[in-house]
């Protein structure tokens, strides 16, 4: 099923094309993605919702440009990625792709600030400690970047790692499981985060999970299971008062 | 309970299969300590068996009865003197023997110029008898171990003697041979042999000699005395004395005996304790292990914290399972078992790899030995009991080492073990000190050294792991930068004015206006040439009591001349300079009065013993202690005025040293004919054979260096695999994270390196002022560390701990980054 546009517009930063992830184990082939087609535009929060072994991790992944697909065409800020080599594939993710994970992944010997500023570094922009700065008061923690990520609550260390992901300054930003370690509270806040960049910043932001209420906050939710799309769909955001887990 | 251990049993082998290679990375890491210390460990054993065994067969003198410098007595008076003797039931045998300095032509049988000093020993012959495999020959005391051709020729009188074997190795003489001495006589070297007082090497004075430069031949008494122009004469006697004897008695009744029988007869009754060679031997078997174990402990502590470091991290990363293990209720001894089990397989690694090390060591010294060792029997047998002390010591590090994360793991509550995420995540350890600190670059360069700092203990035992070795090879190589020093020291002293001059020593005493020294001086072959005298003494103070040779400094136009380093050279009668190294073992400076004991000359032949008060005038910088300078005006102390013993000859330029002293070997009255820097050669040659075993454990510590860096980065790679994963994602490329990787090892590289400097210069501080003091008193050798012994340290530190990285290469570039990065631990 090939994803409409929602309501952000302009030329696709994502475009995924009948594109496939087949594993040969124990003799079987196990089918992660199949015939997936996607687009995602610059401003888009969309939510890849689907059970644990759907596929949406892999989904994740061939974007994010960390695994290739078998079959299909990926196509990134108007490029085919499909067939780029592998140093090609490390200048993607540094120049189209910022990350966050589940579990943070901060870096302990780092301050807070110089997590951030690792994120605006890598991407190679000049300004990087200042910019650092800048996204870190945006998520609300300018006070605490001399601080260890031991020395954070996990909300702060994933507030920090969405702004690692922002500092570089790059598109897409993709989120895997972003809440998953977190409260009710801190997740809420922060979706209220990722949502809020989403639209000030115009960067396509993709979170993926496995919980429903989540998907309630998207702008549009890829369905998986199996690994093929089964449904694609613009959503009003709901309230995220409204929301609970 | 048989069940479960089963079960635990097979779940260990298990992990077993799965990690096998780092257990066999530790377990060579502990073999190669556990190897070395008990490979070293045999030394001294070997060496003090092989020393009782060579000086027991040879029959090994317990007296010697040593006449002054220049003095002699007629054939069978010292025998028959000992025969007299209140106790003479108290002798078992005695030996007369005429021991005379001599120069050997050794060209013609070694195939190229060999000509050095040397010594004829002229002893009694007697029928050979075999001992395991060698000949021992000549008198009943201080018997000649024939190794090689023929014993002593019975028949008196005949010029046919036996060599010593190093100096024909070194030299490459094989028997049958000829050689010629001074005086132009021929001598048949019929086969290749020692004693026990010239299983060492040791030159006139009791100086030390090198092998290839000093020759020792023994010949039949006659033979001796007509090659030495003393016929009739002698001027030893060895003596054995009957079990139960007093030796102390037995040596005043001789010293009275001789004195009555030859009255004014100058003389010294020395024991077995007082031989220069059999001191050394036992005293370098015991320092150098000493040092060999000061080498082992270190390495085998550098294996120690490598291990224990590798260990404990490997079992804390079960720490969730064995929390999970806890949760569950299983018994804490229970869950002990498995990572216990890893420890014994490692301790059993270490020790079966270590054993096979250590006898391979073994086979190694034992070879080294049997080339280097200069004695006729050697036991070197392997000492198991060595080997199982040590290997209990390798066997239990592992077990330790295991332990102590276990306990802290069992410690824990199982809500901290099994908790995953951001709430497992340790703190920064020492990394928000450094965070205080205004450090140059961005976040990527701050990285290494937050790292570094983040798991201190960590850090520290893998520093002091690579430190205690680093520390054997330097102060191992910075043993020879010393040696080497000291060589250049004395080259520099002695040939500061005329690096080429020749020190002429003479037969005896002879006017200084002798013909024969005017015809040495006119000697085309001599450019310039200084007379002087040379005469052994004993320097004393209250400190200390060393035995020193005392030349007179000539008078005009000198060849050379010492050097005042502080205080002026002598010029009165009563004035010495002496070494820089005397002066402080004696305690004494500049100004200060010591005594001087000396021989004085009571008429022909005959020389007694006189002290006097001299004051130090100043002192030299010859590393060797015993070169003693007095002016010319102080021979008369030693009744001597007018006469000379010793020549310096200047060749003159473009003529070649072994020219000069073959034509000099044939002046009347030469006895021996060496280069100024003899002892600085001696001792560089010392060196190239102590190198063997330096360069061997220096090559076993950079290995070592090598396993624990290696080690020590795999694991940070599966450690920091998260991180790594992070940076993949973030687009960072390999090459980066490991440079990154790699920017850190070189920090902790430098750390070690520094750390093992500084031990090592320590460790060398301690065996030049300490172990080679005992053993080389006369040696006053200069610490000192070569660019080179830096670099090495920089190598096997840095160097190995910077490239052990490159060696995850691999590992990184097949990282399954998706994976990694959802791993919840």
């Amino acid at each position: 099923m090939a994803g409409e546009p929602n309501a952000a517009g302009g030329e696709p930063l994502i475009a995924l094309r009948g594109v496939s992830r087949h594993y040969e184990i124990g003799g079987g082939t196990v089918k992660a993605l199949d015939q997936v087609d996607l687009e995602v535009r610059p401003g888009e929060f969309v939510v890849i919702l689907g059970a644990s072994g759907s596929g949406k991790t892999t989904l994740l992944n061939v974007i994010g440009a960390l695994d290739l697909p078998t079959a299909g065409t990926i196509r990134i800020g108007g490029r085919d990625v499909t067939g780029a080599t592998r140093r090609e594939l490390f200048a993607l993710r540094r120049h189209e792709i910022g990350f966050i994970f589940q579990s943070f992944n901060l870096f302990p010997g780092l301050t807070a600030l110089e997590n951030v500023e690792f994120g605006a570094d890598v991407a190679g922009r000049a300004d990087a400690r200042d910019a650092a700065g800048e996204v870190l008061a945006q998520v609300g923690l300018g006070e605490r970047g001399d601080h260890f990520p031991h020395e954070l609550s996990g909300g702060e260390q994933q507030r920090v790692a969405i702004a690692r992901a922002l500092a570089a300054g790059n598109p897409i930003v993709l989120a895997d499981e972003p809440t998953g370690e977190l409260d009710f509270e801190t997740g809420v806040q922060i979706l209220e985060l990722l949502h809020g960049v989403t639209h000030t910043s115009g960067t396509a932001v993709l979170v993926v999970t496995h919980n429903r209420e989540i998907a309630r906050v998207a702008d549009r939710v890829v369905e998986l299971s199996s690994g093929t799309v089964v449904s694609d769909r613009a959503n009003e955001p709901a309230a995220l008062a409204d929301l609970r887990w | 309970m048989n069940g479960g251990l089963r079960f635990w049993l097979a779940w260990s082998w298990r992990d077993l299969r799965g990690r096998w290679q780092l257990v066999l990375a530790i377990g060579l890491l502990l073999a190669g300590g556990v190897g070395l210390a008990a490979g070293l460990a045999s030394m001294r054993d070997w060496r003090v068996a092989s020393n009782d065994e060579s000086f027991a067969q040879l029959g090994v003198h317990d007296l010697r009865v040593e006449a002054e410098q220049g003095s002699y007595a007629p054939t069978g008076s010292l025998a028959q003197a000992a025969r007299r003797i209140p106790d003479a039931d108290m002798i078992a045998a005695a030996g007369e023997r005429l021991i005379a300095p001599t120069q050997i032509d050794a060209s013609e049988a070694a195939g190229h110029t060999v000509i050095t000093p040397g010594q004829v020993i002229g002893v009694e012959t007697g029928a050979g008898r075999e001992v395991s495999g060698v000949t021992v020959t000549g008198p009943p005391v201080d018997s000649v171990a024939v190794t090689e051709g023929d014993g002593l020729p019975t028949r008196s009188g005949a010029v046919a003697g036996i060599l010593d074997p190093q100096y024909a190795k070194e030299n490459g003489i094989a028997p049958p041979a000829q050689i010629t001495v001074a005086g132009g006589e021929r001598i048949d070297v019929v086969g290749l042999g020692n004693s026990p007082e010239t299983f060492v090497v040791i030159g006139p004075g009791g100086s030390f000699s090198s092998e290839a430069d000093y020759g020792t031949v023994f010949l039949p008494l006659a033979a001796a005395q007509r090659v030495a122009g003393l016929p009739g004469k002698v001027n030893d006697l060895a003596i054995e004395l009957a079990p139960g004897a007093d030796a102390g008695r037995v040596a005043t009744e001789l010293r009275d005996q001789i004195e009555r029988d030859l009255p004014g007869f100058g003389l010294e009754v020395t024991d077995t304790s007082d031989i220069d060679g059999r001191r050394i031997l036992y005293d370098d078997a015991d320092n150098d292990q000493q040092l060999f174990d000061v080498f082992a402990f270190l390495i085998l502590a550098g294996a120690a914290f490598g291990a224990f470091n590798l260990i404990s991290r490997t079992i804390e990363s079960q720490r969730r399972e064995i929390g999970i293990g806890m949760a569950l209720g299983v018994e804490p001894r229970r869950l002990a078992i498995r990572p216990l089990l890893m420890g014994l397989q490692i301790a059993v690694a270490g020790v079966v790899l270590g054993v096979l090390v250590g006898l391979g060591v073994n086979a190694w010294l034992r070879g080294l030995l049997a080339d280097q060792l200069p004695l006729p029997f050697l036991d070197t047998d392997v000492r198991w009991d060595r080997f199982a002390t040590r290997a209990a010591i390798g066997f239990a590090i592992p077990l330790l080492a295991a332990a102590w994360p276990v306990w802290r793991g069992l410690r824990i509550r199982p809500i901290e073990a099994i908790e995953a995420g951001f709430r497992s995540a340790r703190g920064g350890g020492l990394a928000p000190l450094l965070a205080k600190l205004p450090t140059p670059g961005r976040s990527l360069a701050q990285m290494p050294a937050r790292n570094v700092l983040r798991a201190p203990r960590r850090t520290l035992l893998t520093v002091l792991a690579s430190a205690a070795v680093i520390s054997v090879a330097v102060s191992m190589s910075g043993m020879l930068d010393s040696f080497r020093a000291t060589v250049d020291a004395n080259a520099a002293e002695q040939g500061r004015m005329a690096p080429d001059r020749l020190e002429v020593t003479l037969a005896g005493f002879v006017p200084a206006d002798a013909p024969a020294l005017r015809r040495l001086a006119d000697s085309p072959l001599a450019a310039a040439t200084d007379s002087r005298l040379s005469v052994p003494a004993t320097l004393r103070s209250a400190n200390d009591e060393i035995d020193v040779v005392v030349d007179t400094i000539p008078g005009r136009d000198p060849v050379w001349t010492p050097r005042a380093t502080a205080g002026s050279l002598p010029e009165g009668p009563g004035e010495v300079l002496i070494a820089e190294s005397a002066a402080e073992d004696l305690g004494v400076g500049v100004g200060d009065r010591i005594t001087l004991i000396h021989p004085v000359r009571a008429g022909p032949d005959r020389f007694e013993t006189g002290e006097d008060e001299v004051v130090v005038s100043g002192t030299h910088a010859d590393p060797f202690r015993f070169p003693v300078y007095m002016s010319g005006s102080g021979a008369a102390a030693f009744g001597l005025e007018g006469r000379v013993n010793a020549i310096d000859v200047l060749p003159p330029a473009g003529v070649g040293e072994n020219t000069v002293k073959r034509a000099l070997l044939t002046h009347p009255g030469v006895a021996t004919i060496e280069s100024a820097s003899t002892l600085g050669d001696a001792l560089e040659e010392g060196l190239d054979e102590f190198g063997a075993i330096i360069r061997v454990v220096v090559g076993i510590a950079v290995v070592l260096v090598l396993l624990i860096a290696f080690n020590s980065t795999a694991i940070n790679a599966d450690e920091r695999a998260r991180e790594y994963a992070t940076m993949f994602a973030y687009g960072l490329p390999v090459r980066t994270v490991v440079r990154l990787a790699i920017v850190e090892s070189l920090l902790i590289g430098l750390l070690a390196t520094a750390v093992g400097l500084l031990l090592g210069v320590l460790i060398l501080g301690w065996v030049i002022n300490v172990s080679i003091e005992e053993v080389l008193p006369e040696l006053g050798v200069i610490g000192s560390l070569s660019l080179g012994t830096v670099a090495l340290a920089a190598l096997a530190g840095v160097g190995a701990m910077a490239a052990a990285p490159l060696l995850t290469i691999r590992r990184l570039r097949k990282m399954d980054v998706s994976s990694t990065l959802r791993v919840v631990e």
